[in-house]
């Protein structure tokens, strides 16, 4: 059976990355994928040149080519990682972590109604939800460029790090929103801000504590695998 | 030809995890000859609805992944995990439900 020459796999590599898919472990699965086709076709006729038999082996993955299964796989795995933020933060709202949600809530209440009496209300959250975003702004920044080290390091780039990224960014967009709301409904209701501040304070709990660690245990997990290879 | 494709467009998670069921681990390419295989050519599992259900169903924790060298390049295997096997479990009764629902609903009399 005809097999490919490593010549002509680094010229499937460098297919791929052309075809827009930028990340290797995306990248290698259809290198592997095109190379099966290609070898498959080659049983059926062996005198058919590589580039042909690549032109028809891609044609099979459709009109948008590679692009759609890279951006299936990206919001694949920005859901499942965002799933697992919404399941974190439901367990705090049921027993037996409940009882230590309603404490922070009552913490918070009394925080709010004490700080209340010697500064502005309004201040107190634009001060706090702003520090918390720059707070935020910052770690990505020095996440990001961790991960752009790492790609020049090894001269790849990972899907995981992107995802990684975005899951990363959601409590600064959602701090952003809350922004404007608490300041409009600082002096109205302390109950409803202290909930408020709660539930943000969970989201940036469970992103930064809980599911940042996992996505990077994953990685490595994924890393490993390759280098043992 | 078509409009069996549309058929079981809505059942290609079963059948993935049925064929991993069957075989223990499998590559992308090897799932789409298997289906040839199996249904005599009649039926084409394309690649643009192959891979993004695999990654869903890895994204879901249904599938687990092992990578090996063969040939010079990365072959990434899939495998069922735990909650893959079950879930197996649960789709193959619903589909089999459906087409016997189906097969019911086709073989209606009118008396």
């Amino acid at each position: 059976m005809k097999t490919l020459s490593t010549d002509q796999i680094q010229a499937l590599h460098a297919f791929v990355k052309k075809h827009y898919v930028e990340y290797y472990d995306v990248e290698i699965e259809l290198v592997d994928h095109l190379a099966n086709d290609i070898e498959n076709q080659w049983i059926e006729d062996e005198t058919l040149s590589f580039d042909t038999a690549l032109e028809r082996a891609f044609k099979k993955f459709g009109i948008f080519g590679f692009s759609d299964l890279v951006s299936i796989k990206e919001q694949n795995l920005q859901n499942h990682y965002f799933k697992l933020v919404g399941k974190e933060i439901y367990h705090f709202f049921h027993w037996p972590k409940i009882m230590l949600t309603a404490a922070i809530f009552y913490i918070l209440l009394l925080v709010i109604r004490y700080a209340s009496i010697y500064i502005d209300l309004e201040s107190l959250y634009v001060i706090t939800l702003w520090t918390v975003i720059i707070g935020s702004f910052a770690f990505m920044i020095s996440l990001a460029l961790r991960i752009k080290k790492e790609n020049k390091a090894t001269h790849k780039k990972w899907l995981i790090n992107r995802v990684q990224l975005s899951i990363i960014s959601t409590p600064i967009i959602l701090f952003q929103a809350f922004l404007g709301f608490m300041s409009r409904v600082a002096k109205q209701s302390d109950w409803l801000c202290a909930g408020l501040l709660l539930i943000l304070g969970l989201w940036v709990y469970t992103t930064y504590f809980v599911v940042l660690p996992i996505i990077k245990r994953e990685k490595q997990q994924t890393l490993n695998k390759l280098i043992n290879l | 030809m078509k409009k069996q494709q549309q058929l079981y467009k809505g059942s290609l998670n079963a059948i993935i995890m049925k064929l991993l069921d069957q075989n223990g681990r499998m590559y992308g390419y090897e799932i789409t000859q298997k289906v040839k295989e199996v249904t005599e050519g009649e039926m084409s599992l394309t690649e643009g609805a192959l891979y993004p259900a695999l990654h869903k169903l890895e994204a879901d924790g249904f599938l687990d992944v092992e990578l090996e060298r063969v040939d010079g390049r990365v072959r990434k295997y899939y495998k069922l995990t735990e909650s893959g096997i079950k879930e197996t479990t649960t789709k193959m009764e619903e589909l089999e439900s459906f087409i016997r629902n189906m097969q019911n609903i086709v073989n209606l009399k009118l008396t």
